[in-house]
């Protein structure tokens, strides 16, 4: 039920973030503007019954556009020829040339065009960059066959504007040009597919004008005149023609042109939502460039307010005597020092550790470089022998020795030498990242079961992590929506948010206290500022300061080892099988540590990726 | 003949992709009526011949009849004169030794572009993500109908978009098997660097985007993994993105015909002019606008006026259609692209980078037409992809904020 509600919320999240993107982006370009200025068609009918035709088009609305459509009415049994093509260009108009096979080395971006011939109509696509200042085009092309001759009339019918071009043009002039003089009378000229417009006929031309027109409008001329003047044409059919003209016309005088109508209708409401659209895109806009400032600000005065919350903490004194000091594992202690990071130090620090609580044998390896060794003592599962002090460990402890049992030869013992391999191989080095994963988030849950965060911080936590996301989202989705600069700063602030918020855990009272006091102790070992019975009791057994020595990498400054070791009244033969200068185990440590970084830094993408 | 030959090929290459994958058979099966679709819009859009279609498809063609000419009168393939794009010296081979047939070219585009999606559900299966989601990643993407115009006729896209699916495949698998032997991994690594030139004769600065993608990956996997072959592997990259920027970009600035260039500033070659030029382009536009117009265009009013699709209404429904799903889609990818940050994900990274450096190019650089903003987007549709899904970082964030997990 929960899961079908939260899906319910995330699907009305998304369509309001979809209606936002797709809806105001639609309107962001939106005008009234007709995308055609000036349509101008000249047609000269000849005594043959073909036309030559010169349409000139001009185009406002363009603004870097690589090609420009025209469609051309082309009827059954007509034989169509494109003459010339021009566009204008800033040096004036310029010739373009057709597109066709063999010429390939002409200039395919700049003043060329091609044809496609469709039953019903030809394609004209002109390639240029076009503008809104040269945005004007020419085509000549003659038309044979167009003008059909009867026994009593000749009859010229063309579409110059397709109802399914569906664009708003403005201005368009229409002239045919008779082949001989005649009387007035005689000629009667059509104009279907708008309702406003309007036609004169002087001398033998006949001029039709019509202001606009607009998607689901169409610009059909029809003139019918005396048969004779095409005196060179064939006779379509030897018929009277006129009467049936006639009474298409009345025909379609006396529909109710409902679709016209409707689209005029359309048109209207397309240009008031539009005026609406672009109205509300640029209060959209103004809106959204507050809101983005103000978001932006509400996140940092938010990060701020975090910030301030933990600063309260963070003011309190370090205990010089490192009296507040917690028993953190190795691993725990590496990770608050270092940043959330474990690694291979982290992991010996715990082996370290863990032969300190007598679990483990120390041992060195003579094989190559000379690395330490590690035997298992008794039963993994907590056998206890004597010697072994199985109170402290932890979860991630049984894990790592679980991980050493099955890592171990024959003799029962553990080389890290065999990690180099198992790094190398896809399925072991999967292996080894796998068990790795598991023992860090051990480690962390351990760790966060000490570190954990007051009611207020986890609000803030929450909050931070909430708003965070929401910001970065808004940061990428309203910018590019909208086009507005103010929109990206809410990308950078949400993000930071986000993973400040994350990572606050670093930053709480336990958390802070700890880490200053952790690194405070690490300074000390590396300036030899402590003495051994200034650690904490369960730090300074040798084997376990070694521990610590090696996940807080200063393992480089060994003499409070030594000297534990000495108190303990032991010197390293106990611990390394065979009688070792006390100079070798700095090298031989740092031979261990080289091996595990090695192995586990190459493992690190190893579940990355399927196996 | 060719149509068979690719019905077989698919097959093959489909059985063998999802070989580990038992039962998956009806991926082949999509995959094989995505291609049959291709095969009727190649019929469909060459109805009225192959002479006289199209635009760029149909230059390419006819320069690769040019091509296959020089080669059957002795030219060498290398001292072969061809214009715009290498990608007319590839089909002009193919007609040299199959006989010129445009068909045959737009069959072997629609058989790259179902390729690739075998690439990429292969990608999304090696980045562990579920075999179904990966199958669905691969199906969005060879049943997505611009892409399908886009890879059908005789365009370079179906090559370039497969090239730059490839150099992110061999890239995961050389990031992912760590036993191979030396020398395949240096056939991997050359391979990259020959599909990186390849891509950068395509279009020059896709050497920037995908180079650029490729060194992000290799730069955090080796500072997370530090291993000397990634290294190695970053710095070859380097050196070759240095060499083919000088050899082949620097060469080629000026004829690139999609940089929309003022005419009264050619006639000098300088690469300061060159850079001054495109230095302009970007000064004069309105950037946020241009960005929005990448990722946006054609707006759902604006899809009636591609020129190509004016007056069908059923094609201008499905672009609708395919707008919206493309807004719905990045949406879903914001949500993979912040989980992919916090995983700090070397791979992904490395792609976010491509898209967006590839993104920004192109609105900064390319035409502000909407029909090229649709065209060149489609490069990042494969990657953008990969990301969309929010079901991650919900999960994640559910994890957190209910206490199971702390980062």
């Amino acid at each position: 039920m929960k899961a079908k509600k939260g899906r319910s919320i995330l699907t009305i999240i998304l369509s309001v973030i979809l209606s936002l993107l797709t809806g105001v982006s639609a309107c962001a370009d939106s005008g009234t503007e007709s995308p055609i200025s000036d349509y101008n068609v000249k047609v000269r009918i000849n005594t043959d019954g073909s036309i030559d035709v010169t349409e000139n088009i001009r185009y406002s609305s363009l603004s870097g556009y690589n090609n420009i459509l025209l469609l051309l009415d082309k009827k059954e049994g007509e034989e169509f020829e494109i003459k010339n093509v021009y566009m204008l260009q800033k040096e004036g108009y310029i010739e373009c040339t057709r597109l066709e096979s063999e010429q390939w080395d002409i200039s395919a971006f700049s003043g060329t065009y091609s044809v496609i011939e469709e039953p019903d109509m030809i394609r004209l696509k002109v390639y240029g960059t076009f503008s809104r200042r040269y945005g004007s085009i020419v085509v000549q092309y003659s038309v044979k066959n167009a003008v059909r001759r009867y026994n009593d009339v000749a009859e010229f019918r063309r579409t110059h504007i397709f109802k399914k071009w569906g664009e708003h043009i403005s201005n368009i002039s229409i002239n045919v040009d008779l082949p001989l003089k005649t009387s007035i009378s005689q000629i009667k000229p059509f104009l279907h597919g708008v309702i406003v417009g309007y036609k004169k006929v002087q001398d033998s031309s006949i001029t039709f004008i019509i202001p606009n027109t607009v998607p689901g409008e169409y610009v059909e001329t029809r003139i019918v005149f005396p048969q004779d003047l095409i005196f060179n044409a064939p006779f379509e059919e030897a018929i009277n023609h006129l009467p049936k003209v006639m009474e298409e016309e009345e025909e379609y005088n006396e529909s109710d042109k409902s679709d016209l109508l409707k689209a005029r209708e359309d048109a209207a409401k397309e240009a008031g939502r539009k005026a609406w659209a672009q109205k509300m895109t640029q209060r959209a806009k103004k809106v959204a460039a507050g809101f983005s400032l103000i978001a932006s600000i509400l996140g940092i005065y938010m990060f701020i307010r975090l910030k301030s919350q933990l600063g309260k903490i963070q003011k309190t004194p370090i205990p010089m005597n490192l009296k507040g000091i917690d028993e953190l594992s190795p691993a725990e202690a590496r990770m608050i020092v270092f940043n959330g990071r474990t690694g291979a130090r982290a992991v010996l620090g715990s082996l370290f550790k863990l032969v300190s609580l007598g679990r483990l044998t120390l041992g060195v390896s003579e094989n190559g470089h000379k690395v330490m060794t590690f035997k298992i003592n008794g039963d993994i599962n907590g056998d206890i022998n004597e010697g072994i002090n199985d109170s402290n460990l932890k979860d991630s402890d049984y894990l790592l020795l679980e991980w050493l049992s099955g890592m171990t030869d024959n003799k029962n013992e553990f080389n890290p030498v065999i990690l180099t391999d198992k790094a190398r191989r896809t399925a072991s080095a999967s292996d080894l990242r796998t068990f790795l994963d598991q023992w860090e988030h051990k480690v962390f849950l351990e760790y966060s079961d000490r570190d954990i965060l007051g009611t207020t911080l986890l609000f803030y936590r929450d909050l931070g992590l909430i708003i965070g996301a929401v910001l970065f989202f808004l940061g990428c989705i309203i910018p590019v929506s909208l086009s507005i600069w103010t929109g990206y700063l809410m990308l950078p602030v949400g993000f930071a948010l986000f993973l400040y918020s994350l990572r606050i855990r670093k930053h709480t009272h336990y958390g802070v206290a700890q880490h200053r006091i952790w690194k405070e102790l690490k300074k000390r070992l590396i300036n030899r500022t402590i003495a051994l019975d200034g650690l904490p009791d369960w730090m300074s057994k040798a084997m376990a300061l070694l521990g610590y020595t090696v996940a807080l990498g200063t393992e480089k400054e060994l003499s409070l080892v030594y000297a534990a070791l000495t108190k303990e009244n032991n010197n390293l033969s106990v611990f390394l099988d065979n009688n070792r200068e006390d100079r070798e185990l700095s090298g031989i440590i740092k031979n261990t540590i080289a091996v595990f970084d090695q192995a586990i830094r190459e493992v690190q993408d190893a579940n990355q990726f399927a196996v | 003949m060719w149509m068979l030959f690719f019905i077989v090929l698919t097959a093959v290459v489909g059985i063998n992709f999802t070989r580990r994958q038992r039962g998956k058979l009806w991926y082949v099966i999509l995959a094989e009526v995505a291609l049959l679709i291709r095969f009727a819009l190649v019929f469909a859009i060459y109805y009225n011949g192959t002479e006289t279609l199209g635009t760029d498809g149909l230059i390419y063609h006819l320069v690769a009849k040019n091509v296959a000419n020089q080669l059957w009168d002795g030219v060498p393939i290398f001292n072969v004169e061809y214009k715009f794009t290498w990608y007319t010296v590839l089909v002009g081979l193919q007609y040299a030794i199959f006989g010129v047939n445009r068909y045959a070219a737009s069959f072997t585009n629609a058989f790259l572009a179902i390729l690739s999606g075998f690439y990429l559900t292969d990608i999304a299966v090696n980045l562990k993500f579920t075999y179904k989601k990966s199958a669905f990643i691969g199906l969005a993407y060879i049943f997505m109908p611009s892409m399908m115009v886009w890879t059908t006729d005789t365009r370079k896209e179906s090559l370039t978009f497969f090239a730059a699916i490839l150099i992110w495949h061999i890239n995961l698998l050389l990031l992912k098997e760590r036993e191979w032997p030396t020398s395949r991994r240096i056939a991997y690594v050359a391979a990259i660097c020959l599909l990186l030139w390849l891509s950068t004769l395509l279009r020059i600065y896709m050497l920037f985007t995908l180079g650029g993608g490729l060194l992000v990956c290799l730069f955090f996997h080796y500072l997370k993994t530090r291993r000397r072959f990634i290294l190695y592997f970053g710095v070859t990259i380097l050196i070759f993105s240095c060499v083919i920027a000088y050899t082949t970009v620097y060469a080629n600035l000026h004829d690139y015909h999609a940089l929309p260039m003022d005419s009264s500033q050619q006639g000098d070659d300088t690469l300061d002019n060159e850079v001054n030029t495109i230095l302009d382009i970007i000064l004069s536009k309105d950037i946020p606008q241009s960005i929005n117009g990448f990722f946006t265009e054609p707006h759902l009013d604006k899809v009636q006026n591609i020129s190509d699709i004016a007056g069908y209404y059923s094609l201008i429904t499905l672009v609708r259609i395919e707008m919206l799903l493309w807004y719905a889609c990045m949406i879903m990818a914001l949500f993979g692209i912040l989980e992919c940050l916090l995983k700090f994900d070397s791979y992904l990274l490395g792609l976010l980078a491509f898209i967006v450096s590839y993104s920004l190019i192109n609105a900064l650089v390319s035409e502000n037409v909407a029909d090229t903003y649709y065209r060149y987007r489609a490069a990042i549709v494969a990657p953008v992809l990969l990301f969309a899904d929010y079901r991650p970082l919900f999960n994640h964030m559910k994890s957190i904020i209910m206490r199971k997990s702390i980062v």
